[in-house]
């Protein structure tokens, strides 16, 4: 229990050091206004940090951070001053505003690709803008809200810049360590999983669209607290305060410490949050400055400071006892999956037409054919990473046309992708704990789960490294591993054996066997008969996206129509 | 039903915008076909076309004289864009040519800041005065500006679809890789389509503005604007995005003369998410192209 405490503190020790180093600063300064100016680096750390899990973890570009920072400062300064509330009632009402018209951007663009949201928040700041200046009756217009309230703290009023700085303080520990403990857990591996590649992220059963408007949310309403303790300090907004320079900033500050690393964000923060003050008088070249500052970066060094320092994760194997590594066995009579009727077509080219067939549990079932026989459009349409045109797919009885990709990989449908599609920002272990995350429980679960398919593979000596530093074999298992993790029902395998060595092949075909033995039917799509004929139970033969042939592997191979689609015409007949 | 009679005047008061968004949303499609690369900077194009326009000008030379100079000021900005675009590293994400392309618009902008202050500037053009359409008065300067954006249309149209080059770019747009494979040169076609990006946005500039004015905050916007009319066009087709910005034109006439001025740059965003949200594909496309989800 101690060694558990110890690892859980272990895990906290870079906030805790962050914080422990910014705490010291007024210690070292009297002056009030290089206290200021540390105030309003702390507050630019709060949505820095925030936008590092937008940006960062999940890939997402934000423009137009400001204006969360200025929805939450407007609600401060509306609501204290024309309504007379609390600033500790507002702070909460401006971060649910800003959640709020995050998610009304959000659910439009976060469905398509990632330059239609940073082309909406690029366009988000002028409507707000507009609204601000056009409701100069209410809001102040360009002139702006002045005499905003401070907030005060047990009756005493915090005009101190000491006091104020370390209230700010807190609110940055309390941000830092939600969203540190947040990205070093499960999620995290999820945003990865999702920056990286979307599509195989929804084969590990996650709801990218539903992850990626969360987090949206979330870095909006962390954006406004930022803006609210902005103004009960300086207490004046105006339109224009938090304009496209400052939004500019906070993504050149997050970039040039090093994204994807909260840590990254802070030190980008301190070294350029001083950056303005340096160029006061030459205010006006500021965004020439920070535009080509961003664009070096992003050509040159784009993981940023952080970039030189390894990242440590902090999964690791562990024993575990409880975990089970049957297959989750849906319980239903007649096969575990049943297709039927399924068609696809690429404008003139059908390349699956009519495909009709059915594994039971405990099976291998292999899909094999010349090359662009449709046998990969055939995984896909079965995984849901391509829409069917028309047929059904039935796992268990239940039926899955028509619905995404993660909702069949969270009914048990596991798949690999015909090159091995790893999450390079992700270790071995975390790209097999991201599977394993899929059947939900404790981390200590997932991570207890992931070490037996961890050992099973013998895959334990790498599991710290990343996926470019593997060989081809060892990518291929733990993405084996990363589908097997889920405990699937049935797997789907696309050319698993592609590049593998004949004593390679032989592993990969006794990891299959137990696989099987343990209940986990299996489709396999491959070319390399050595490892289809001895294993398979059953085969498929697909050509020019037509079923020719299905059977035991025996009466496959002796069938005239594979051997002339295999060899050719003649072939059949000699 | 006062207001219905003045709706043609609001219609035809956002037709030579329009047609200027649309120019630039070409300007998006040509280098999103050739190179998959959403262009952040396509709207300075406009401002340093306008402006070098209007600086010419002043310097006593004609604006007809004018517009070539200041079209061939924008080609070399997009020569420039796309050589630095070439500096980054082999299979760099669609973010780090985003953050690349929208730190190169900010600095741009920062740039004809210091050139042109933060002013409205304007030069004539245009010979003054009206005619009336359909119920509606409608300024030569409108006039010429919707002629040569169909002028422009039918040009790029021959380009694309009738000389070698351009369907060497329609190959290439269709698959880099197996245009390589016949003799095409993809980082050439990349080239070509940021040149003509350049050129239309640079085009766009000098036309609107001796009609609306222009300055030197404007670049982001009218980028933004664009891309809305790119998406209304189906992103991919550079002809639909003209059509999508003269739609975007009308319809953010028509809000400014029904509803209020004073949100006359949010109308558009409101259309962006309105499009995105109910027909992604936009308004011409039967289907999402491949790849684009």
């Amino acid at each position: 229990m101690s060694a558990l405490a110890q690892t859980a503190a272990g895990r906290q020790a870079v906030p805790i050091a962050i914080l422990a180093a910014l705490a010291i600063v007024p210690l070292l300064t009297r002056d009030d206004y290089l206290l200021g100016v540390w105030t309003f680096i702390l507050l630019n750390i709060i949505v820095v940090v925030g936008l590092d899990v937008l940006l960062g973890y999940a890939g997402q570009l934000s423009l137009g951070h400001g204006a969360f920072v200025a929805i939450g400062a407007y609600a401060s300064a509306l609501l204290t001053t024309k309504l007379g509330w609390s600033g500790w009632a507002a702070i909460p009402v401006g971060m649910m505003v800003a959640a709020l018209v995050a998610a009304l951007i959000a659910v439009p663009t976060l469905r398509l690709r990632g330059y239609y949201l940073a082309m909406a928040t690029l366009g988000f700041p002028i409507l707000f803008d507009a609204i601000i200046r056009g409701g100069s009756n209410w809001s102040g217009g360009s002139s702006g809200v002045t005499a905003i309230p401070r907030l005060a703290l047990g009756g005493v009023v915090l005009r101190d810049p000491t006091a104020y700085y370390y209230l700010v303080l807190a609110f940055l520990a309390v941000v830092l360590l939600l969203v540190w403990n947040l990205m070093e857990s499960r999620l995290g591996l999820r945003l990865r999983a999702i920056h990286a590649d979307e599509a195989a992220a929804m084969a590990r059963g996650i709801h990218v669209v539903r992850t990626k408007i969360g987090v949206f949310t979330l870095s909006a309403a962390i954006a406004a607290l930022g803006g609210s303790l902005y103004v009960h300090n300086v207490q004046f907004v105006a339109a224009g305060t938090f304009g496209l320079n400052y939004s500019l900033m906070l993504v050149v500050m997050l970039v040039a410490g090093g994204m994807g690393r909260i840590w990254g964000g802070v030190v980008g923060v301190i070294v350029l949050g001083w950056l303005p003050e340096l160029l006061r008088d030459a205010a006006t070249w500021q965004p020439v400055i920070f535009g080509v500052l961003l664009a070096l970066i992003m050509l040159f060094s784009p993981s940023g400071l952080a970039g030189l320092v390894r990242r440590r994760s902090s999964f690791g194997p562990r024993s575990n006892n409880h975990v089970s590594d049957a297959p989750r066995h849906r319980t239903a009579s007649g096969p575990l999956l049943r297709v039927s009727g399924l068609r696809k077509r690429f404008g003139g080219v059908t390349a699956v037409s009519d495909l009709t067939f059915d594994v039971a549990a405990g099976e291998i079932r292999s899909i094999i054919g010349p090359n662009g026989a449709g046998k990969s459009t055939a995984l896909a349409l079965v995984s849901g990473a391509l829409p069917a045109d028309a047929g059904s797919v039935q796992l268990a009885g239940e039926e899955f046309a028509g619905r995404p990709a993660h909702e069949r990989a969270r009914a048990g449908l596991g798949r690999t992708f015909q090159h091995a599609r790893l999450i390079p920002t992700l270790t071995v272990f975390e790209n097999i704990v991201l599977g394993a995350s899929m059947l939900g429980g404790s981390r200590r679960d997932s991570e207890g789960r992931a070490t037996c398919v961890l050992e099973s593979l013998g895959l334990g000596a790498v599991a710290q490294r990343f996926p470019d530093e593997i060989n081809h074999f060892e990518r291929r298992l733990t993405e084996v591993g990363s589908a097997l993790a889920a405990r699937p029902a049935l797997v789907l395998l696309d050319e698993p054996a592609a590049g593998l060595s004949a004593a390679e092949i032989e592993l990969l075909a006794n990891v299959l066997r137990e696989e099987r033995d343990r209940g986990t039917a299996i489709v396999l799509v491959d070319h390399i008969m050595a490892l289809v004929m001895p294993l398979s139970d059953r085969i498929l033969v697909l050509d020019s996206g037509a079923q020719i042939a299905d059977g035991d592997p025996s009466s496959v191979t002796a069938d005239a129509r594979v051997r002339s689609a295999y060899l050719g015409q003649g072939a059949a007949h000699a | 039903m006062e207001w219905l009679v003045a709706v043609p005047q609001f219609l035809a008061g956002g037709l030579a915008i329009g047609a200027v968004y649309g120019l630039i949303g070409a300007g998006f499609s040509l280098i999103y076909n050739t190179s998959r690369v959403i262009n952040f900077a396509q709207g300075q194009f406009v401002v340093y076309g306008g402006l070098s326009a209007v600086s010419l000008v002043a310097n006593g030379i004609h604006p007809l004289l004018a517009l070539p100079i200041a079209v061939l000021a924008c080609i070399v900005l997009g020569g420039a864009l796309q050589a630095v675009l070439a500096t980054a590293r082999r299979g760099s994400d669609e973010l780090t040519f985003i953050l690349v392309t929208i730190g190169i618009a900010i600095a741009w902008q920062g740039l004809a800041h210091q050139i042109w202050g933060s002013g409205y500037h304007t030069f004539s053009l245009y010979p003054e005065g009206a005619a009336f359409v359909l119920g509606a008065s409608v300024s030569y300067g409108t006039m010429v500006t919707l002629g040569v954006t169909l002028l422009v249309c039918l040009v790029l149209w021959l380009f694309l679809y009738r000389t070698l080059v351009g369907k060497a770019m329609r190959a290439c747009a269709n698959d880099p890789r197996v245009a390589l494979t016949v003799g095409i040169r993809p980082r050439t076609m990349v080239l070509g389509a940021y040149l003509a990006s350049a050129s239309l946005g640079g085009l766009a500039g000098v036309l609107v503005t001796p009609s609306l004015m222009m300055s030197a905050e404007f670049g982001v916007l009218l980028g933004i604007k664009g891309f809305t009319a790119a998406v209304v066009g189906g992103l991919a087709n550079p002809f639909g995005a003209i059509v999508g910005g003269i739609l975007l034109g009308l319809f953010e006439g028509l809000c400014v003369g029904l509803i209020s001025s004073d949100l006359q740059d949010a109308y558009a965003f409101i259309a962006l998410l309105a499009v995105l949200l109910l027909r992604p594909q936009g308004l011409f496309a039967r289907k999402l192209p491949a790849g684009v989800r």
